[in-house]
């Protein structure tokens, strides 16, 4: 299916993104376009699998660049580096918070 | 909205996204690193100790073999504890606050190394002296007090404890 509900965990995309939102994550919105900074996208986490949400700070060599909104609470590309094309799952279309 | 969503959740089970994710759950602590240094110190004044006794006995010479290797695996244990630290636990705001901290973990990396090659209870020191600065740094970044006691060791050197 081209589109996947998550549910978030957590905190280090505050003030964007609350721990229970949902999010709609469109799988295919980079199969003709490429991920542009500011793209809240659902990646793998590249040590260990786990599928995390950030937003893309940019691109170098075709590697990404990605932060957590909320910088203190944030494990991102400062620890782990620059991510590849395929560990980014999809570009996050909607956010249904909750309450 | 999030009420259809919720209730579809408990039926599908939803994939979780987590916003933050270290494994294991972000547990660091420089008090290894701290005490593989004092371990150095502590075969440092143990080497010291057979050489003046002149033992030279089979038993003598497995033990200065003994304390060397401890001494060799420990630098190393220092070393592998603060890269860990430094790579995976700070941040570059961690270093733009602290801003001897790259320079620091170089040169304990210089210094486990000198502690390695020698057998000079200076060389240990000066090792564990760097680690203990480098601890009171880790500490300060989570806004933990310290405080620098001696340890209750043989080696009687300080150690860095927060105050939890």
């Amino acid at each position: 299916m081209p589109v996947s509900i998550f549910r978030v965990k957590d905190k280090s995309m505050l003030p964007s993104l609350n721990d229970g939102d949902y999010i709609i994550v469109n799988r295919i919105s980079y199969l003709l376009s490429s991920p542009k900074p500011g793209d809240m996208v659902v990646l793998r986490h590249p040590m260990n699998g786990m599928l995390i949400v950030k937003r893309l700070s940019h691109e170098r060599n075709g590697m990404f660049y990605v932060m957590g909104d909320n910088l203190k609470e944030s494990e991102d590309s400062r620890s782990f580096g620059y991510v590849s094309r395929p560990a980014i799952v999809g570009k996050v279309l909607h956010i249904v918070r909750k309450g | 909205m999030y009420r259809i969503f919720e209730a579809i959740d408990k039926i599908m089970h939803f994939k979780t996204v987590s916003a933050h994710c270290d494994i294991p759950c972000g547990i660091y602590d420089p008090h290894l690193a701290e005490v593989a240094a004092h371990t150095v110190i502590r075969m440092d004044m143990l080497i010291s100790d057979l050489v003046k006794s002149n033992d030279m006995s089979p038993d003598g010479r497995n033990k200065m073999i003994r304390y060397t290797m401890i001494k060799e695996q420990h630098a190393e244990l220092c070393k592998h504890e603060v890269r860990i630290i430094w790579g995976d636990y700070f941040k570059p705001e961690h270093a733009q606050a602290n801003p001897e901290l790259n320079a620091l973990v170089w040169d304990i990396m210089k210094a486990a190394s000198k502690a390695k090659q020698s057998t000079n209870i200076a060389d240990g020191e000066a090792l564990l002296d760097k680690v203990n600065k480098f601890a009171e740094i880790f500490w300060k970044t989570k806004n933990i007090q310290t405080s620098r006691v001696k340890a209750p060791y043989p080696t009687e050197k300080e150690i860095v404890l927060p105050k939890l």
